[in-house]
């Protein structure tokens, strides 16, 4: 019989390896960045503008825009386009961001002409007609109504008021009315500001082979460079720290939301701040998982999360709680956060975590298409996924004293918002 | 083409193994031949509050949870109506671990009132976040036990109650483990970055002396063939549109008619140039939302059509409008690019399903399990080999009011 009180000797986790990328420049300005894997037989592309919600004139233009990308084209009707991309197996998907806009397409290789032809048609010659934006418009609107029915969403909706104040566009503030004041014309002013050639960035992975790298060339050579509108500046103005109800009285659950302003990607603290992040909420062990999930039974769920963005990072704690142990819970997550500051996290708890940091920093960059997302968001910051490595180093140097400075510096109650939804 | 070695140790554990280099992880994937099928029909959702009591230590290592962390794992598991499938991904290193983690909670659980208690709070609190606190969440609980009147397939995983999972005690647990979780019930598959020679030896040494249950599940009531018409109507519910769901009886996963009846629902509604969304969304504007799709059971599935309607249409309108499409489908059934756009889209969806090495393992198990593994290979094959002749005559067969369960949701009149 095998002894199974010893565990197996660990071997330490593996530095993850960094693809090389390539780059091309367009004549047009367009950037194109690529990670080969010759052994692929699909490839995927994102083609990256400077367009999301923060750049919109008004709410929802950045994302209807976007979406209404492949309702027509001078050439083809939104049901031609649709059975292009559906006859070849290929996906076509859309992501707005809160600064940048995505167009994605994940395609065979043996079908790339014709499914880069079309994505590259959507993109350049889009027309957004009437009758396809009412019902793209008169759908949005019904899944708004389904969203507001869900205590989550509004804990969420009402978090981002507070931190940011309504009129920032971090807070992604909308009423229903604002799906009927969108216009063909709207939509097809933003997109020539911003569907073009001037800060485009196209990022390949999987088999890049010479074809598919010469059809996006010769596809998006023609796509016009424009000047860029100035970098708009807004105000971030938050309500006073404390707490905020939002009533739901047919709600099972209450919704909690608890945060605060988090800590930017570039910060010197950023790396420290995740792994004390992944201490209190961050992974399945954590100890508001094991607290307020393991222990008490509360909810189905607990963690709490870390968002940086370019102008300024979110932090929250996110849960949805049996209703009458609402107050309990808050009460549990604010000593959670006072034993952070107050007390040394213990070595072993410190080292299981930094595994589970390195594991996941080795799932994030295992395989080409994980690598060339993870260097898609961090060449937004000037960086690329070297910056992995960086992260490593100090996982190894982090001590308990420094995870207590970071979160007497970065997890103070005082500073924080409550939010609940729900009866 | 994914290749793979497949063995039985002598304790009637299925071993399998797929070697891919390009990861520096594996995926130890172990399905157990148990779901809500097997179920008590008065203690409904017990294969799934199993499924969290095995996260809750076993007899030689207390804390699951800690070794995999340490070891820079992730794990996680779900339970569905025909099986309980659990995984763990590891950098391949320490395969180990995870083998020593899942051979013990093979080998016995450390069975615990606390442990029970509190899973079954955790258990009530997922039931309500999932199916309650969630607009349309409770449409299942209701379309289930209208479609089916005997198999079990009547009762949604989560259970069909609250009560049942309260009620669930430490002796029905003990004896739940002891029947199902033993290595002739169960699929051990491999996929990652090791030799499947050197993955067969380990999993021997850790697994070979789990002595088998030698349990035989009692054979399923099997559904009989729907006789009549049946309808129902769910008022005054807090949703901002109303719903309609149309399901009928089809074959199960390995059928000839699964595949069939796929094909018909990809060509309903699978994207933005399918009949359903072009005809009724786009063109009519009768719905918001629209779907056609199977279920893929081991045992007889749905055919599932389900629609959110626009504002001002009523469900009169949108029911009479799935029955045409249905009817015009029977009459114009498929023109040849229809039929290779979806193979061509099988084949894409197959291509992109092999990139990720835990899918693997678990579609391996998964088709073990159905009775033929060699049909994770031949599955393109399987679709292009329906004729229109059979989806015609299929979809004829299929499509008949006594063959079919109608639930109206209606939102509340505020």
């Amino acid at each position: 019989m095998i002894n199974r009180n010893i565990p197996p000797v660990l071997s330490a986790i593996n530095r993850p390896s960094i693809w090389q990328h390539q780059r091309v420049m367009l004549p047009n300005g367009i950037e194109i960045v690529y990670l080969h894997d010759a052994t692929q037989e699909v490839f995927k592309m994102d083609v990256v503008f400077p367009a999301g919600a923060y750049y919109q004139p008004q709410p929802v233009v950045a994302s209807t825009m976007l979406n209404m990308l492949n309702e027509g084209t001078r050439h083809h009707s939104a049901e031609e386009i649709a059975e292009l991309f559906d006859y070849h197996g290929a996906y076509v998907d859309y992501n707005c961001g809160m600064h940048k806009s995505e167009i994605s397409l994940i395609s065979l290789n043996k079908y790339a002409r014709p499914t880069i032809q079309m994505l590259s048609e959507i993109i350049r010659a889009s027309i957004f007609p009437e009758k396809e934006l009412a019902i793209y418009l008169q759908n949005r609107r019904q899944q708004q109504l389904v969203n507001l029915e869900k205590t989550s969403y509004l804990a969420r909706v009402e978090f981002l008021h507070r931190l940011y104040g309504e009129q920032h566009p971090y807070a992604n503030h909308f009423c229903l009315e604002d799906f009927d004041k969108i216009t063909p014309e709207i939509l097809q002013a933003f997109y020539t500001e911003r569907i073009q050639a001037t800060g485009c960035r196209i990022m390949i992975c999987g088999n890049v082979s010479q074809e598919v790298l010469e059809e996006i060339q010769q596809n998006f050579s023609s796509l016009p460079p424009r000047t860029i509108p100035p970098e708009p500046q807004y105000d971030i103005t938050p309500s006073k720290p404390g707490r905020y109800h939002v009533s739901k009285p047919s709600a099972v659950q209450s919704s909690i939301r608890i945060g605060k302003k988090g800590v930017q990607l570039t910060d010197k603290d950023y790396t420290d701040f995740q792994l004390l992040n992944m201490v209190l909420g961050g992974y399945f062990g954590s100890r508001l998982m094991s607290n307020i999930r393991e222990e008490k039974g509360y909810t189905y769920g607990i963690g709490s999360y870390n968002v940086p963005m370019p102008l300024s990072a979110q932090w929250m704690i996110a849960t949805d709680v049996n209703a009458d142990q609402t107050e309990a819970t808050i009460e549990e997550c604010l000593k959670e956060i006072q034993r952070l500051r107050d007390e040394l996290v213990p070595e072993e708890e410190l080292n299981l975590v930094k595994s589970n940091f390195n594991g996941d920093i080795l799932r994030e960059l295992d395989g080409v298409f994980s690598q060339s997302d993870a260097l898609k968001h961090k060449l937004n910051y000037g960086l690329d996924n070297s910056f992995y490595l960086d992260i490593i180093d100090r996982i190894k140097a982090c001590t308990p004293d420094d995870l207590q400075r970071i979160a007497r510096k970065h997890l103070n109650p005082e500073e924080m918002f409550i939010i609940t939804a729900g009866k | 083409m994914i290749q793979y070695t497949r063995h039985i140790l002598d304790n009637g554990l299925t071993v399998i193994c797929n070697t891919d280099t390009s990861t520096p992880f594996v995926s130890v994937n172990i399905l157990y031949k148990v779901g809500a099928r097997n179920e008590n029909p008065q203690r409904t959702g017990f294969a799934h509050l199993f499924e969290h009591l095995m996260f809750g230590g076993s007899i030689h290592i207390p804390d699951y949870d800690y070794h995999v962390q340490q070891a820079g794992g992730d794990s996680n598991a779900f339970t569905n109506n025909d099986y309980t499938n659990y995984y763990i991904t590891i950098p391949a290193g320490n395969i180990e671990t995870a083998l020593w983690l899942e051979s013990d909670r093979m080998l016995s659980l450390d069975f615990s009132q606390k442990s029970l208690d509190i899973q079954r709070n955790v258990v009530i609190e997922e039931f309500k976040q999932r199916y309650l606190n969630n607009p349309y969440g409770d449409i299942w609980l209701h379309l289930r036990p209208l479609a089916y009147k005997v198999h079990p397939y009547q009762w949604p995983t989560i259970g069909k109650n609250i009560e049942h999972i309260a009620g669930a005690t430490l002796d029905e647990v003990q004896d739940f483990f002891l029947r199902f979780y033993a290595p002739d019930n169960a699929i051990l598959s491999i996929s990652g970055n090791i030799h499947h020679d050197k993955a067969l030896e380990l999993v021997q040494k850790w697994f070979g002396d789990i002595p088998p249950s030698h349990y035989t599940s009692p054979a399923l009531p099997q559904e009989p063939a729907q006789q009549e018409e049946r309808r129902m109507v769910l008022e005054n519910n807090p949703v901002p549109a109303d719903a309609i769901y149309k399901v009928f009886h089809m074959g199960d996963r390995l059928s000839d008619n699964f595949y069939t009846c796929d094909i018909i629902s990809d060509i309903l509604s699978n994207g933005q140039s399918s009949r359903l969304y072009v005809n009724l969304i786009k063109n009519r504007k009768l719905f918001s939302e629209i779907d056609a799709y199977v279920t893929g059971d081991m045992d007889p599935g749905l055919f599932i059509f389900s629609g959110k309607l626009s504002e001002g249409v009523s469900l009169d309108t949108a029911e009479q409008a799935i029955l045409d499409e249905i009817k015009h489908f029977i009459q114009n059934p498929i023109s040849e690019r229809e039929l290779q756009k979806v193979i061509n889209k099988t084949e894409a969806r197959i291509s992109y399903s092999e990139i990720n090495y835990q899918g693997k393992s678990a579609n391996l198990a998964f088709f073990d399990y159905l009775g033929n593994i060699d049909l994770i290979n031949q599955e393109c094959a399987r679709y292009a080999q329906i004729s229109v002749e059979t989806i015609k005559a299929t979809a004829q067969n299929m499509f008949k009011p006594e063959n079919c369960s109608t639930l109206w949701y209606l939102k509340n009149n505020i």
